[in-house]
């Protein structure tokens, strides 16, 4: 029998870049095929291919054994070949059920929807592969894992069995990168073919039956979880050696930088995110905050940023009360944040990537004297820190809306421990990016705390709290439900925390 | 330096003995220590992690003054300077970003060492090839290729250079690759500025039996071992860094008392760079060769022959043709294409409106198309000498103003470029009030509003202040102006700021209010009615308030000096949203308020000013009209600039010269239609919808690149041009 699907020999170019150079793939039917690589790899362009969005220069695709031109999500469809898009394509104010029809009504007497004919058959694929949902709930009310579900449901409401998902986890919480496990595991023993693309390794050596590593463009091997290691697999994708874990000295604390007394800070919708949380970070240590996503840790460092005030309770740093103060005041006391969402809240996208390595000291000298920016300086601090930070990009007045997101990253982190920095309160830093970055941007954390920097670091990803931490804060519906030392601390132990439950030792 | 110096020397990773900038440098400090009868302390760097701690070592061992090479270290040197003020660093091959008076930077003219090797090059390629090896593209690497491109033009104008850059100035390897590829690609003169790499490089080359070129120091030395490697004899020479020389400067510098902060320069002129002696080439060297060489030499030095490298290694010229072709041509051809295409839609419509054309079209289908052609030339002759006149009549204005020196005709020729000018200044006001807005995501849909509130408040001071002279008189009439349209704008500022209420409603709102406001003043009896007129006008202001006419003797051209005003503004929003801390942050207000928030910036505070700016430059629109034209205030006074002007930001991208380019072409756009309508007898509402038509198709570009098959390019950074609900 021929495979599901085979690509052959796909190459793409654009301007200035071989995207996929002479790519080969097979997948066959009921295996989870992941595509590995970091970001820029060719990963996402090689699927943009397959769903009808770029045409090939070169090389063709075969499905069930016949050759096959995708002009178009259409045609892509209609071959049986479905796609979750990392950003999900829903309409927050319908119901399941209204989404899943949207583009594929199914009428009753000519005029009607039947929305019952289809919550039936929504129900029918939710129960036959494990996706629990609800038909009639409000898109918007449902968390991102179940929304998640919504789009793998879509595809098959729309009969594909070839189903492509573009890093699916990114947006989950463990628990939810678990439940999407079992599904996927569910949908691949029922016959249907699954594309699974990620960067991460672990994901990868849990949930693929076969792995394909790409590497600037072109295909570096294939292989089986049984046949290699994640360190392999490692530096396969980065095309050389790589710590995965990393190496600190014990750390060696300090006087203490920040202290947090009894702070309550409310949410958007004004009800308690934080709820009477105490700790103190000291120079040359790392706090880790670990929590599942949505436990307050948001609003617990918007209030020690000054982005949000709080509702009770004193945040000192050095020693003097900034409690409720302005963000520039804060940051003017040696406060560096690497904010959670980096394009919302990190960068202006639209501005040169010297503009924003400056963004919060143009004001100061040398950038600025009596309120005149001084341009030259300015460009060519931005040269010295783009090659000190490696930050990769065609010039420093390049929009940094079209650099790849570790180097976005990258952007802040140049700029965050450019300045004298005395604590530096870091959100999800390596959220979203490849094994290079997460790696580059660890070692400078660490070297920061070795520094003498007092160091918050909030993660939901439990192994880089576990890492980088020297006492691990366990964040669980706004309270701090315990405070371990990281050397003493098991995963187990953490995990119970997140969830809530403490047990006496 | 008032305490005896102590100078430690603190290599910056490599050894002492590098053959390169550490042994230079040493050779250097240590001249000048036993000169000068100096204590030396040397700590040598094994790995880059200890190279911090070793700077603090020499200062703990009371070192006030610390030498060391910055090239790849300069900004964590400087970083550590901040913290010990009273130790002076000397950084060789670094220019210090800060300007701290403890740090000296050691800077060389790359490109003038460069630029000898290209002339030296040049002149000896036969295949009228030669290669350049480069490590990483720091400055001074840049400077050396830059410089030595030059060169080799200037003396061999047919030879070609090749590059390769390898990316590293360690890597052997890659040296030996690169200076293969360029051999066989038939490069016969080779020189290589990347450190150990290229030293690499051009011993290959040599082996290959080119002609080669060292960098930074005398190659027959290090890398040759004073001749005895093999391929010695091909090494033509080098293009030297006297490192020994700068740092015996400066500290002589320093134990004279004169050290400063900032950077020391070295170059031909004080011999801190210079081409290596020709060792074994001499023979090779012909005597006609060396005497261009020695003439280039003293060019440079003398600054008769220019290098033509800027300061960090760019290409000048390459610079410049960068500047130019940054703009994003596609864009403005894209503006062109859309007045064209206006005018021949437009030319359907007055063809489609004439009587005479639908008559002709009774007698056949062509006596209708040339009666429409006709039609069409003749509203549209009309039209462009509406708007820039009448060539012919210009031209013996000119000749009788010449010879007579009578300029009334030439002043009634050219009346239409200045009604044209006349009518573009407010719009140019009002463009500019609206872009500034949109910079900063706000939509001040209110111009008109503040148009008129800027023309009440400048009336009043017109005709109320009186026995001032013209110079207090004008400036205050015109600052009233400007601050009543600012303080009518920012209401709307401060309550979006304060509660998120839309500035799009609130300024409309502002506008009704504003309407009825000069209702009320203006009636009659009104608080600021023209005593005893039936009028619903304001008395004329006195002529203290006037701005001067541009042609005194010729009344009837309205042509003021707003005009002058307005290009004032134009360069003064310009400078202010690209090259001051104030435009910074509006912009990135304007671009995304979350991460300007993050960064310390009060989001309030620049919607607030943003919106306070703009109707102040709304306000000067609506003084220019009072002041410069009517010299009263009527109370029809209604306009439809404040909503022309959300066009001319559109149309000129919210960029202050943008602005005034779109502004211009809408003052001429009126200026022409009046004629039209008087001589062609077409509608002058025919403006409005060559008006209407640019706009929709600067606004929907894909109907132009259909039109006229353009492809769209690649995407680029968005224009914010507003946002949504709500507080930010």
């Amino acid at each position: 029998m021929p495979p599901v699907l085979e690509l052959r020999g796909i190459t793409k170019s654009f301007p200035g870049v071989l995207a996929n150079d002479h790519i080969n793939l097979t997948l066959e039917e009921g295996e989870v095929h992941a595509l590995l690589g970091e970001n820029g790899a060719g990963k996402t362009t090689l699927m943009n291919i397959l769903y009808g969005l770029y045409s090939p220069d070169e090389g063709e695709i075969f499905v069930r054994g016949r050759r096959v031109e995708i002009r178009g999500p259409g045609d892509a469809i209609a071959l049986g070949i479905g796609m979750v898009h990392q950003h999900f394509m829903l309409v927050p104010v319908l119901t399941v059920t209204e989404n899943v029809m949207l583009g594929v009504e199914s009428i009753k007497n000519g005029v009607f929807l039947d929305r019952a004919a289809a919550a039936r058959r929504i129900r029918e694929i939710s129960r036959q592969y494990g996706l629990h949902v609800d038909p009639d709930a409000l898109v918007k009310t449902l968390p991102v894992g179940v929304q998640q579900r919504v789009e793998i449901i879509k595809l098959l409401y729309r009969q594909a069995d070839i189903l492509i998902l573009d890093e699916p986890t990114a947006v989950l919480t463990p628990q939810e990168v678990e439940e999407l496990f079992k599904v996927i595991r569910s949908l691949a023993a029922q016959g249907k073919s699954v594309i699974f693309i990620t960067h991460k390794l672990k994901e990868v050596m849990a949930i693929a039956d076969r792995i394909t590593v790409l590497r600037n463009g072109r295909v570096v091997g294939t292989t089986t979880p049984s046949q290699t290691t994640e360190e392999q697999l490692a530096s396969m994708m980065v095309g050389r050696e790589v710590l995965l874990r990393v190496n600190k000295k014990p750390a060696t604390p300090g006087e203490t930088v920040l202290e947090v007394e009894n702070l309550e800070v409310l949410d958007d919708r004004g009800n308690p995110a934080v709820r009477g949380v105490s700790f103190e970070v000291r120079a040359g240590e790392v706090l880790g905050i670990a929590g599942v996503q949505g436990n307050g840790q948001t609003e617990l460092v918007q209030a020690l940023t000054g982005l949000r005030h709080p509702l009770a309770g004193r945040v000192r740093i050095l020693g003097t009360e900034v409690t409720g103060a302005p963000p520039r005041h804060i940051l003017e006391r040696g406060v560096a944040h690497v904010p959670e969402d980096r394009q919302q809240d990190g960068l202006v996208l639209s501005f040169p990537v010297a503009d924003n390595l400056v963004l919060n000291t143009y004001y100061l000298p040398p950038f600025a004297r009596a309120g005149t920016l001084q341009q030259e300086v300015i460009f060519t601090v931005a040269e010295q820190r783009a090659r000190e930070f490696d930050i990769r990009t065609p010039s420093i007045l390049t929009p940094v809306a079209n650099l790849s997101g570790g180097n976005q990253q990258k952007v802040i982190v140049a700029r965050e421990f450019s300045r004298p920095i005395r604590l530096l309160i870091a959100s999800q830093p390596t959220r979203g990016l490849d094994v290079g970055s997460i790696e580059y941007i660890h070692q400078r954390i660490i070297a920061k705390r070795d520094e003498g920097c007092a160091v918050l670091l909030v993660s939901p990803e439990l192994d880089e709290v576990m890492s980088l931490s020297d006492r691990i804060a366990v964040m669980y519906e706004g309270r701090i439900m315990d405070i371990l030392p990281a050397d003493q601390a098991t995963r187990e132990e953490i995990g119970l925390l997140m969830a809530g439950v403490k047990r006496n030792r | 330096m008032q305490e005896r110096l102590r100078v430690g020397f603190v290599t910056d990773g490599g050894r002492i003995d590098d053959g390169s900038f550490n042994q230079y440098a040493y050779e250097g400090t240590m001249r000048a220590a036993q000169e000068h009868g100096l204590a030396v302390e040397l700590i040598e760097t094994r790995s880059p992690a200890e190279y911090e701690s070793n700077i603090r070592l020499a200062i703990e061992r009371g070192c006030n003054l610390v030498v060391t090479v910055g090239s790849t270290t300069g900004t964590t040197v400087e970083r550590m300077a901040a913290r010990y003020p009273k130790v002076h660093f000397v950084l060789v091959d670094y220019e210090p970003i800060q300007e701290s008076r403890n740090v000296t930077g050691l800077v060389f003219a790359e490109d003038q060492a460069g630029f000898l090797a290209g002339a030296l090059a040049g002149l000896m390629t036969e295949q009228n090839v030669v290669g350049f090896v480069g490590g990483v593209d720091v400055p001074p690497v840049l400077k050396f290729q830059r410089g030595f491109e030059h060169g080799v033009a200037f003396t061999n104008r047919r030879a070609k250079v090749l590059t390769v850059y390898t990316n590293s100035f360690t890597d052997e390897q890659k040296g030996r690759e690169a200076a293969g590829e360029l051999v066989n690609q038939g490069a016969d003169v080779l020189f290589a500025a990347a450190g150990g790499c290229g030293s690499a490089a051009i011993r290959a080359a040599a082996a290959r039996g080119v002609w080669v070129i060292g960098s930074d120091q005398d190659h027959w030395e290090t890398t040759f071992r004073k001749g005895e490697e093999p391929g010695a004899d091909r090494l033509l020479t080098s293009a030297v860094k006297r490192v020994d020389r700068a740092v015996y400067e400066a500290l002589s510098l320093a134990v004279a008392g004169k050290l400063h902060g900032g950077s020391l320069r070295f170059d031909l002129h004080n011999d801190g760079i210079g081409l290596a002696p020709y060792h074994a080439a001499d023979v090779s060297v012909p005597s006609e060769v060396r005497g261009k060489v020695l003439e280039v030499t003293e060019g440079l030095g003398t600054g008769r022959i220019r290098t033509r490298v800027g300061p960090k290694g760019e290409d000048l010229e390459r610079r410049l043709l960068a500047r130019v072709t940054a703009w994003n041509w596609q864009s403005v051809a894209m503006i062109f294409l859309a007045i064209f295409t206006a005018l021949v839609v437009g030319a359907l419509f007055i063809a489609a409106f004439d009587p005479d054309v639908w008559a002709a079209f009774g007698e056949g289908i062509g006596a209708g198309l040339v009666a429409a052609g006709a039609s069409i030339v003749k509203a549209y002759g009309a039209f462009f000498e509406g708007a820039f006149g009448n060539p012919a009549r210009i031209f013996t204005g000119l000749q009788i103003w010449l010879t007579t020196g009578d300029s009334t005709r030439l002043l009634r020729a050219i009346y239409p470029i200045t009604e044209g000018l006349r009518l573009a200044t407010p719009y140019i006001f009002a463009g500019l009030a609206v872009a500034l807005g949109f910079r900063c995501g706000l939509f001040n849909i209110g111009a008109e509003g503040q148009y008129f509130i800027g023309g009440l408040a400048s009336v009043y001071v017109g005709y109320a202040v009186k026995g001032l002279p013209w110079f207090i008189h004008l400036p205050l009439a015109l600052a009233a102006g400007m601050l009543g349209g600012a303080l009518w704008a920012s209401i709307a500022g401060f309550l979006k700021a304060r509660t998120g209420a839309h500035e799009v409603i609130n300024t409309i709102m502002l506008n009704y209010i504003s309407y009825r406001l000069a209702d009320y003043l203006l009636q009659v009896g009104g608080p600021m009615a023209r005593p005893g007129d039936s009028r619903p006008v304001s008395p004329e202001i006195l002529p203290t308030a006037y701005l001067p006419q541009f042609f005194p003797n010729d009344l009837s051209i309205r042509l003021n000096t707003g005009l002058l005003l307005a290009l004032l503004a134009v360069w003064f929003v310009y400078w202010l949203l690209f090259k001051t801390t104030v435009g910074f942050e509006i912009r990135a207000v304007g671009a995304n308020p979350r991460a300007a928030r993050t960064a310390g910036i009060s989001v309030a505070r620049n919607i607030v000013l943003a919106m306070a700016l703009s109707g102040g430059l709304a306000g000067l629109a609506g003084a220019h009209d009072i002041l410069g034209v009517l010299h009263f205030m009527p109370n029809a006074f209604f306009s439809g600039y404040g909503f022309d002007s959300i066009a001319l930001a559109l149309l000129g991208k919210s960029h202050p010269v943008g602005v005034l380019l779109a502004a211009l072409l809408f003052g001429f756009l009126r200026a022409g239609a009046q004629r039209m309508q008087g001589v062609a007898h077409v509608p002058i509402d025919i403006i409005s919808i060559l008006q209407a038509l640019i706009i929709i198709f600067i606004a929907a570009p894909e109907i132009i690149r259909f039109i006229y098959r353009i492809r769209a390019p690649k995407e680029t950074a968005e224009m914010v041009f507003t946002r949504g609900w709500g507080r930010v």
